[in-house]
């Protein structure tokens, strides 16, 4: 069991870091901006993360049944609510902010021709 | 391409070999912390009662009130910075448009997306969901519109810049009218349960939280538009 959760952080980290390297590297602009959201989503899935239980079958933090011993069962058998509660408005704002980069990048190639940032900075003349 | 393979299955075997080195240092237990032990026991039935059945939307508009009150502040400067840096762009798309196929496609696909967005965000106090969710389902019409017709097929059903900031400013004085009323009532700022009721004819509304999601959804999903109309292009049919 310890295993299938070693894998899913090693995956994680991994992710981030190929995320940072094509943040960090790759010149193309629309790889930037989706490596950006690569490494919030990866973000936002560790947060979500720390809810797990390790329990045979966990259920959504939804109540089903109205009455206490549904409460019961949702206690036992619910996951950790407050990093679902987080991400939500992490999520949005990461929309908004991507939202933000992509028209800014259309602009910059609707007005100099090209998304390559050497170029953009004129370092290949 | 053979390359790019052989590289994609030596980092596969490289992450599944660090997890099978690394594994003694993640351990899980079956206990969740105290914390959300407390919210799952009190959102329905408990003394402290946010009077939902959906813990994460009860934390979102009531535990946890101040809080979302404040992020949705930030995504409303986000979008005001959105605005402001790029408005007076004056450039023209010259196209054709797609096809008689693409687009009663995307008009189907446009409707059921609208709709999902709409229950989303009105059982986001029963269901997963809620007004954050439901307002960008809604926000992915309106772009879905931009991108398969154009910009003025949006301004020419009735959904111009001045009516999405009509309707997102409605949602924000909503959400901040809901926060506010009771501390004339004498109770705490952004407090839910006495101050507002369960229940009205039998129909189980959670106090403020419907009406935090209702105003969520529209002030979320009419400040994308706004931006999508303001950055978007008009087109002109090539001639």
């Amino acid at each position: 069991m310890s295993f299938w959760i070693s894998l899913l952080v090693v995956s994680i980290v991994v992710t981030v870091l190929i995320a940072l390297y094509g943040i960090a590297v790759r010149p193309n602009l629309v790889k930037k901006v989706i490596c950006l959201v690569m490494f919030s989503d990866m973000i936002n899935v560790a947060v979500i993360f720390i809810g797990y239980r390790n329990i045979s079958n966990p259920v959504p933090p939804v109540l089903t049944d109205y009455s206490a011993r549904g409460v019961e069962m949702l206690v036992s058998h619910a996951v950790d609510p407050l990093p679902q509660a987080f991400t939500i408005t992490a999520i949005v704002i990461g929309l908004a902010v991507t939202v933000l980069m992509s028209y800014g990048v259309i602009h910059i190639n609707r007005k100099y021709g090209t998304v390559d940032a050497r170029k953009l900075a004129r370092w290949e003349e | 391409m053979r390359a790019r393979l052989a590289g994609m299955l030596m980092l596969g075997m490289i992450i599944i070999c660090l997890a099978y080195f690394l594994r003694s240092l993640f351990t899980s237990t079956p206990e969740i912390s105290s914390l959300g032990k407390f919210y799952l026991q009190n959102s329905y039935l408990g003394e402290r009662s946010a009077g939902s059945p959906e813990v994460v939307t009860s934390i979102l508009w009531d535990y946890r009130g101040l809080d979302t009150y404040f992020e949705t502040a930030v995504l409303f400067l986000a979008i005001i910075s959105a605005v402001s840096v790029f408005r007076n762009m004056e450039h023209r798309e010259v196209g054709d448009g797609f096809t008689g196929i693409t687009k009663t496609g995307i008009k189907l696909v446009a409707f059921v997306t609208f709709v999902t967005s709409a229950s989303v965000a009105f059982h986001g106090h029963l269901t997963p969901g809620g007004g954050f969710q439901g307002g960008s389902i809604l926000a992915a019409v309106s772009l879905l519109v931009i991108a398969g017709f154009s910009k003025g097929a949006l301004e020419g059903n009735g959904i111009t810049k001045d009516r999405a900031l009509a309707i997102r400013t409605l949602g924000l004085a909503i959400i901040t009218a809901v926060a506010f009323y009771p501390l004339l009532e004498g109770f705490n700022f952004m407090q839910n349960l006495p101050v507002y009721p369960v229940r009205i004819r039998g129909l189980l509304i959670s106090g403020s939280l419907l009406l935090y999601n209702v105003a969520e959804f529209l002030a979320v999903g009419a400040g994308f538009t706004i931006i999508f109309l303001l950055l978007s292009l008009p087109e002109v049919r090539r001639e």
